[in-house]
């Protein structure tokens, strides 16, 4: 069972990809997802931001390449 | 749609998306040409990373009653797609062109440079920028009837301008001032072209907390994730103003609308209405009210009062900014508000969908939004304080200044050979090209070059024929071999650096023959030929390290459609191909590959020509 802030990053990446929920997973990733470009990946951006009140840095915002590595990101903001 | 507007970015996304599904599954499942006639098209050239506004444009127009499909042409493109008939941005056929171009993108350091430059050499560059997208919009004009609306400019949202800078008189604030009233000026000129208040928009969102330097710097966004939402909200304003008819008359209540008080039970001399709180908020009301009238905007009453105690009032109070004159119509009665509203419409002699009704009782509105749909109702908040506010949110108000010849235009395009005729009065592509002294520098990867050579190549998926990721290990290995080369191409144009757009690597495959392993480019230089002079560099690397062949290789990815055809389009011969990876030659002839005539060629800086 995932935990709570994996399945709200889910369910954002799945807002802005336009996915069913269930479609995004830990795994979802760049190389998964043709439509996870640069323009899209500052959408995530701002809605990971809106969802967890937090503000994320462009360093770290490179990682933005898979929902695990977002989840990764947001566990070294005291997320999770 | 949803009840309630989105505030979270997700929000609008996911709200945009819904709007797009019901619009498709609508003209999937109605036969006939009706179908998504009512939808507008937005087309959008700009300087900055505009598509980040979409959802939000799509959301907030929707709002406004004027549903839209934005488009967004490839960033920094404009002259490319305005001046081409056979553009993309034509094939959308818009019905609204917003030309967005920012002086800090396109002059970025003027506002630091202005000062030791001085003021004459500020406006000339000032002039050039105004002058590129009146051009745009005098071209787009000839060629299409889509309204067309110019951002204009702020001296810069990312830092304050010294604080004496308003004390003098040639101070930058005041120059830009100046180029946004030229600007205007200039579109008056050109038949329904209009300034987008870009300015206006920084200003009341507050220009310092305009841009997020995180988006600005990554993305060259056009402001902070927060303030996506008033710049759609303008624009969808604008647009909806430009192709909707504005209304034609307000109908008011009286009682705690135009004053606080009830008339009949206080009297006239009870209401408060003056220059003292609360009197003062309801006279400041009218003075708006009375404004809107001036700018052609027809006021009526429909109120629930004895029409004798009405008049008097108008005719008598001291405080009373509006009188009877100013009204075409008053019903002052103890009938329903929907029926006051239809007797105006038919005295009047207007549509009831072309009235808006403004009352600050929440029963009346639902009264009349029940009654009669078709009438705008002012939502109205409950304290007096939030009227004038409410007010100016009003977007079926706006009018754009539009001539009897700007509604005559959409006739005229009707006839294809009228816009042939004219499209040849423009100017072509080519024209501009040469027009933009394209000049650039080329070289090879040293220890100044490989670090944005490297996030290139990290970066870039359109313009990328191989998209391989390299290191910056590989990256230095490459460089430093007498097979391989790591090379780089800069560019210049007359509006300022575009910094290094190309990067290329070849590497020696037997003594005749040498690969294109790596060949990017930047999607902002695009469509001038700047692919064609990096090519015709690498081939003369190619053919200094004794090559007489040139490979051409090209591994499909989903992004990189636009490059595809690359080869086969420079005179490459397809060896083979198979799922993952075309291969292509090419004879190195010693004329192959010309350096294309609209790009001028600098030597490489001799700093450095230390291999790293």
């Amino acid at each position: 069972m995932s935990s709570p802030v994996e399945q709200r990053t889910c369910r954002v990446v799945a807002e802005v990809f336009g996915l069913p929920v269930d479609q995004v997973t830990l795994a979802t990733s760049q190389e998964t997802l043709d439509d996870w470009d640069s323009l899209n990946v500052l959408n995530v951006l701002m809605a990971i931001e809106g969802e967890f009140d937090v503000t994320v840095a462009p360093e770290e915002a490179s990682e933005f390449v898979s929902v695990e590595r977002i989840v990764t990101v947001l566990r070294t903001k005291g997320i999770g | 749609m949803a009840t309630s507007k989105p505030s979270k970015p997700a929000e609008y996304i996911r709200a945009a998306r819904e709007i797009e599904a019901a619009r498709a599954s609508e003209a999937a499942g109605v036969s006939g040409a009706a179908q998504g006639e009512n939808v507008a098209t937005l087309a959008v050239l700009s300087t900055f990373t505009a598509e980040l506004l979409k959802p939000f444009l799509v959301v907030e127009a929707q709002w406004l009653n004027c549903p839209l499909r934005p488009w967004f042409g490839p960033f920094g493109q404009l002259e490319q797609l305005v001046l081409d008939d056979r553009s993309d941005l034509w094939k959308q056929s818009p019905d609204v062109l917003w030309i967005a171009v920012r002086l800090e993108d396109v002059d970025r350091h003027l506002v630091h440079e202005s000062a030791a430059i001085g003021p004459e050499a500020t406006r000339r560059r000032l002039d050039a920028m105004r002058q590129r997208v009146v051009g745009l919009a005098r071209t787009a004009r000839s060629k299409h009837r889509a309204s067309i609306l110019v951002s204009n400019w702020i001296p810069d949202a990312r830092h304050s301008l010294n604080v004496f800078d308003a004390s003098d008189v040639d101070g930058f604030g005041h120059l830009v001032a100046e180029a946004n009233r030229q600007l205007a000026r200039d579109l008056a000129e050109i038949s329904d072209a209009h300034v987008f208040d870009y300015a206006g928009i920084v200003a009341g969102s507050g220009a310092l907390a305009w841009t997020d330097r995180r988006l600005w710097y990554m993305a060259r966004s056009g402001s902070s994730s927060e303030n996506l939402v008033p710049l759609a909200h303008s624009v969808a304003r604008a647009v909806r103003a430009l192709l909707r008819p504005a209304a034609k008359c307000l109908v008011l209540d009286l009682d705690n609308t135009l004053w606080g008080g009830v008339l009949g039970d206080d009297g006239a001399a009870g209401i408060k209405l003056g220059d003292d709180y609360p009197g003062n908020v309801f006279k400041d009301f009218q003075a708006a009210l009375l404004g809107l009238r001036r700018r052609g905007l027809l006021l009526a009453i429909a109120s629930k009062n004895d029409e004798q105690t009405v008049l008097d009032m108008l005719d008598s109070h001291p405080e009373m900014l509006l009188r009877r004159e100013h009204f075409a119509a008053i019903c002052a009665n103890w009938g329903a508000k929907p029926e006051s509203l239809r007797i105006i419409a038919q005295r009047l002699n207007i549509g009831l969908d072309s009235l808006v009704f403004l009352d600050d009782n929440p029963v009346e509105r639902a009264a009349v939004r029940t009654a009669l749909p078709m009438v705008h109702v002012v939502e109205l908040p409950a304290e007096p304080l939030g009227y004038l506010a409410a007010l100016g949110e009003v977007a079926v108000f706006d009018q754009a200044r539009l001539s009897a010849e700007d509604r005559a235009r959409a006739e005229m395009y009707r006839s294809e050979t009228t816009r042939q005729q004219v499209a040849e009065q423009a100017g072509n592509v080519e024209d501009f090209l040469r027009d933009l002294d394209m000049v650039a520098q080329v070289g090879l990867a040293d220890s100044n070059t490989l670090e944005r050579i490297h996030q290139l190549i990290q970066k870039t998926n359109q313009f990328n024929l191989t998209t391989r990721r390299h290191n910056l290990d590989d990256l230095r290995r490459l460089a430093g071999s007498p097979d391989a080369a790591v090379a780089w191409l800069r560019l210049a144009d007359r509006y300022g650096d575009l910094g290094l757009v190309c990067v290329g690597i070849i590497e020696r495959l037997d003594s005749e023959c040498w690969e294109i392993d790596t060949l990017l480019m930047s999607c902002r230089v695009m469509g001038r030929h700047v692919e064609d002079a990096f090519l015709s560099y690498l081939a003369e690397l190619a053919r200094a390290g004794g090559a007489r062949r040139l490979r051409g290789v090209l591994r499909p990815t989903a992004k990189n459609t636009p490059v595809q055809n690359f080869y086969p389009d420079h005179g490459f011969t397809e060896l083979a191909r198979d799922a993952e990876e075309r291969s292509y030659l090419a004879e190195l002839a010693d004329r192959a590959f010309a350096w294309p005539m609209v790009i001028g060629r600098i030597a490489q800086a001799t700093q450095e020509n230390v291999r790293v």
